[in-house]
């Protein structure tokens, strides 16, 4: 969170961690923070598929990884399925032959994915726009392969299974959880993960960091001219993005019991259309877009078997009608004014925005 | 789980939810027992490279509702079938709806090794039994099996097992495998491995291809210079159709004896007469066996579907009718059901067969059965447009084509 | 050595098809700048048409005939009403459409074929064995060697010796210059668009009797289609006909050696080729 090493330092604005703070309990993104929480609730007591309403909590911090790179990088990845399936394999491998800790296991997915995401990125971040999204693409589908071939480690096709599902421990508190007959704790889990990783997110797309990375999204050259190191500044966010996305993988995992295997690139569709659709541009967009994704497939897919006709659709409308996504059709500007209010503020911010820091 | 759902119950569903919620979950067939209503929950694929198997897993578990007129004794007794696309993470997303949801007191069907795991995994996990559909070795050893697990499929040892002598003694000594890279394909290859030179065989070669291969030019080449007398083809599916197909292109059937590991009639329709025509396959069904279980079957399939059914039809068929019978019985709890399952005999839709105690693991017939031309189909097959195959040879079922209890850790 | 030849031969048909996808791709991406990702979807669609006119007429060579103008029309449909209220706007944005788009196309020939796929029987004037001296091989594959072949030097032809080819091709280096020059831009996007809507609706067609149709046969052969383009370079026409190629029988070769790393051979092709030759093979920038 801290100015890049080395290089000029940060316009006079540039605000510290209390700051930072005081910007999250204040602003735009206390708002955020707060619409997440309804979620949370709203999935809580409204959603009566207990395994659905935590797939949604575990989507939606996948989602906010990739939102990170897509979003506020305007880096489009097509390969993070890469990170969420090893972050999946090391949760899984852990518990099964190193640890009885939640913690260590979620560790070993954070740690494994980042590292992964910092050497792939690497390698990614050298090329731009397509030839960047290919590149995560291959990297993904490599991984695939030798998740596949690596049979007695991964299982293969048939995916890591009879993962134990470890106790909840807590500072003076140890909590059996059973996904099955009893997903309440794995909720409060989940939630409570995706609400801290939600905050660390925000924090980082309002820091100087972050800042800087929205300034090459909309010009490189020009962010690059004000003197920043702009690989280093998304190989960065590709690492933190890639831990998360290993940290929702691992979650994913060990509440299954299971890390299946399903070709990467069609996997990262999903996620891409997740962000999308729930709006590239806030955080919250990519929980209302793992959430509309979600329901919509569960729902339709028991009510009607050709539910990706209606997710195509809503897509295609989306990036037609909306490029904002959802988030852009009814953003609730200080929790409340819809509609047209919204909408010119909204337009006057655009208009407002500086490309560059 | 209770819980959650008094809390969920308290609060208004979104409308949409709710709408589709109980749209989706009546699929119950009506009855007037006064019983506790017994739910199934149906796992399969009915999209990908098994589509067809998944269609005909369907078929045979309403078709099974539709004779029992939605009753077993007193209970009212449903089948809700869900779509896993034969990917595990899926399967294992359907199966916990169906036991947190819908509340499920049975679970079955899969129609790949890969996703049997992940049901069952859920099954377990609930305390609910799980008959599982497919060819699989996970079943019925640890650290799948559990109590109240069923593995109402051949296992693919026993499969091979049972047909590697008859190949080696009638069709030639050099054999060629191709196999399909996943599990099911593994396990066959290890069987076959050790099977095939306890018999007199020789393997000429062996090349695993990715699940869903459509393109199977770049693999034909290779086992036309090896040159074998028999290629087994471990493929089942699209992957098996599309791989006959362009086999015939390359003329192979005219130079070695193809055998399809897992003959099924919906391929068979899928490649017609030209394709299959010579051709040999195994199959644990097939719609012809002279037995009265398969024939009443075989006829009530055909009045409701309008064509006879194939063997992964007659899997979950047989699995919801089983579960009828132990709960007309009164074996209605996990355990009650499943110590009146194991050990059990039965003849249903696939002829006599019977469940080990020790594993819970299917003993059934395996059939060899030759494709034959159109010409031969009325007077050889049994119907001119459904006469693909004539049964050459019927072998029963051993204790030996298996592994035996002893071998498995369990006594 | 005979198995090697053979090999390399099966691998210069599966490539060929390739090369058309990547074509048809590459002309979209070079004059549009968009990455069309409906493109497999198309193929697919293509196949699926051809299977149908079969069964109509009764004859292969109906759907070889009738594909093209059909998809050329629905290609130029596609592109007035989803892609050009997209035309100022991100790169990424038909890229997302594209893609939405083929959950769309997907689901209709699913809900109108069904999910299960259908064999297609390769036209019964070439179901014979072709001799080329030293092995035999399938007349139909050959077939589709020799058509594909055909159609690289026609589409050449069109680039390099019409008026039309010229405009494509300043639009490609610079289309900024050509609409101050006073072209009409728009009306030559929905021809190049269409045009290579068409192209993968023919690779479909000649597909079909190898794989037969099925609804997501567009899906894999699209992610290899894009490392095809890639790999050749962006743009480039040569390029792209030279990587399918390579890359056809590069697959080839390797599923005769050991066929579980089939599958992987181009991605680790391109991660080499972007590292080490990032503008690709026979890219110019």
């Amino acid at each position: 969170m801290s100015a890049i090493p080395g290089r000029p330092p940060l316009p006079a604005e540039r605000p510290g961690p209390l700051q930072l703070l005081e910007l999250l309990w204040r602003g735009r993104a206390w708002n955020q923070l707060a619409l997440l929480l309804l979620v949370i609730v709203g999935l809580f007591f409204l959603v009566p598929d207990p395994s659905l309403a935590v797939e949604v909590l575990i989507y939606s911090l996948w989602a906010i990884s990739l939102n990170l790179l897509l979003g506020y990088g305007g880096l489009v990845s097509f390969g993070h399925a890469l990170y969420w399936g090893f972050g999946g394999y090391a949760a899984g491998l852990a518990l099964l032959h190193f640890t009885h800790s939640l913690w260590v296991a979620l560790g070993a997915s954070m740690v494994l994915c980042g590292l992964l995401a910092l050497s792939s990125g690497a390698v990614c971040l050298r090329r731009r726009d397509v030839y960047f999204s290919m590149l995560t693409l291959a990297f993904a589908q490599l991984g695939y392969f030798i998740a596949f071939e690596a049979r007695p480690l991964t299982g293969g096709d048939d995916g890591l299974g009879n993962i134990p599902t470890p106790p909840l421990d807590l500072p003076g508190l140890s909590l059996e959880m059973h996904p099955i007959r009893d997903p309440l704790p794995y909720f409060l889990l989940c939630a409570g993960i995706l609400v801290l990783a939600f905050a660390f997110a925000l924090l980082y797309t309002e820091s100087p960091l972050g800042r800087v990375l929205q300034a090459i999204r909309e010009s490189e050259e020009r962010a690059r001219g004000c003197g920043y190191n702009t690989r280093l500044v998304q190989l960065v966010t590709f690492t933190l993005s890639g831990l998360l996305a290993g940290l929702a993988g691992g979650l994913d995992a060990i509440f299954n019991g299971l890390e299946g295997l399903q070709p990467y690139w069609s996997l990262s569709g999903l996620v891409v259309i997740m962000v999308i659709l729930g709006g590239r541009s806030t955080l919250f967009g990519s929980v209302l877009g793992a959430l509309v994704v979600l329901l919509l497939e569960h729902y339709l897919s028991i009510a009607f078997g050709d539910w990706p006709l209606i997710v195509g659709a809503v897509f295609v409308v989306c990036v037609l009608v909306f490029p904002q996504g959802l988030w852009g059709l009814v953003r609730l500007e200080p929790l409340g004014s819809w509609g047209a209010v919204a909408w010119t503020r909204r337009l006057r911010a655009r208009t407002a925005r500086e490309p560059g820091p | 789980m209770r819980g959650w759902l008094a809390r969920a119950a308290g609060a208004a569903a979104f409308a949409l939810v709710t709408a589709c919620g109980v749209a989706g979950g009546q699929s119950t067939a009506g009855g007037s027992a006064s019983g506790t209503p017994v739910k199934i929950g149906v796992v399969t694929g009915l999209t990908g490279t098994y589509a067809q198997l998944g269609e005909a897993q369907q078929n045979g578990a309403q078709l099974a509702i539709q004779e029992l007129q939605g009753k077993a004794g007193n209970h009212p007794i449903s089948v809700l079938v869900r779509d896993d696309q034969i990917k595990p993470d899926l399967a294992l997303n359907q199966a916990k709806s169906l036991v947190q949801v819908n509340k499920v007191d049975f679970l079955t069907g899969c129609v790949s090794a890969a996703t049997t795991v992940a049901i069952n995994q859920v099954a377990k996990q609930a305390g609910i039994p799980y008959l599982g559909t497919c060819q699989t070795e996970a079943l019925n050893r640890p650290p799948d099996f559990g109590p109240t697990t069923f593995h109402i499929a051949p296992l693919p040892s026993q499969d091979v097992n049972a047909i590697m002598p008859w190949i080696c003694q009638n069709l030639g000594k050099r054999v060629y495998f191709l196999q399909p890279d996943y599990a099911w394909g593994h396990e066959q290859y290890d069987a076959e491995q050790k099977a095939a030179p306890a018999d007199g065989c020789t393997i000429a070669g062996v090349t695993f291809a990715p699940l869903g291969t459509s393109d199977w030019t770049p693999y034909i080449p290779k086992l036309e210079a090896a040159n074998p007398e028999v290629l087994m083809v471990g493929m089942a599916g699209n992957d098996q159709v599309s791989f006959l197909k362009q086999a015939k292109q390359f003329n192979l059937q005219s130079r070695m004896k193809i055998f399809q590991f897992l003959e099924d009639l919906s391929f068979d329709e899928q490649m017609g007469f030209d394709v299959t025509a010579g051709t040999y396959g195994a199959t644990n069904f097939y719609w012809t066996i002279k037995d009265p279980g398969t024939q009443k079957f075989v006829k009530d399939y055909e009045k409701a579907y309008g064509k006879p059914p194939s063997g992964y039809a007659a899997y979950v068929y047989n699995a919801v009718m089983l579960i009828a019978k132990q709960v007309a019985a009164g074996h209605v709890t996990p355990s009650q059901f499943s110590k009146a399952l194991a050990g059990s005999r039965f003849d249903l839709a696939e002829g006599p067969e019977s469940i080990r105690a020790c594993d819970h693991q299917s003993f059934q017939p395996t059939y060899i059965v030759q494709g034959l031309t159109q010409d031969e189909a009325a007077s050889k097959g049994g119907s001119a447009s459904y006469g693909y195959r004539s049964i050459v040879r019927t072998i029963p079922a051993s204790e030996q084509q298996a592994p035996s209890c002893s071998e498995l850790g369990l006594s | 050595m005979h198995l090697i030849v053979n090999q390399v031969f099966t691998g210069v048909v599966s490539g060929a098809v390739l090369v058309l996808l990547a074509l048809g791709l590459n002309l979209i991406f070079g004059f549009m700048e968009i990455i069309n990702f409906s493109h497999g979807a198309f193929f697919m669609l293509g196949a699926y048409v051809g299977f149908y006119l079969l069964t109509a007429f009764g004859s292969f060579w109906w759907g070889l005939a009738l594909v093209p103008p059909l998809l050329l029309l629905l290609g130029a449909a596609v592109e007035r009403t989803l892609i050009k209220p997209l035309y100022r706007r991100s790169a990424v944005d038909p890229l997302l459409l594209t893609f939405g788009l083929t959950y769309i196309v997907t689901q209709l020939v699913e809900m109108v074929a069904g999910k299960q796929g259908e064999t297609v029987n390769a036209p019964s004037q070439l179901n014979f064995q072709l001799p080329l001296g030293f092995t035999s091989y399938p007349a139909y594959l050959t077939f589709v060697a020799v058509l594909a072949a055909l159609i690289v030097l026609g589409l050449w032809l069109l680039l390099e010796r019409t008026s039309l080819g010229l405009i494509i091709r300043a639009g490609i280096r610079d289309s900024t210059m050509i609409q101050i020059l006073g072209v009409d831009f728009d009306r030559f996007r929905v021809l190049v668009f269409a045009l290579g809507i068409a192209l993968a609706g023919v690779a479909g067609v000649l597909d079909s009797p190898v794989t037969g149709v099925y609804p997501e046969m567009g899906n894999d052969i699209l992610i290899t289609a894009f490392v095809v383009v890639v790999v050749g370079g962006m743009g480039s026409f040569w390029g792209a006909v030279l990587s399918g190629l390579v890359i056809g029988v590069l697959v080839s070769l390797t599923t005769l050696f050991a066929s579980v790393y089939a599958s992987i051979v181009p991605f680790v092709l391109m991660i080499l080729v972007m590292t080490f030759r990032p503008r690709g093979l026979l890219g110019t920038t």
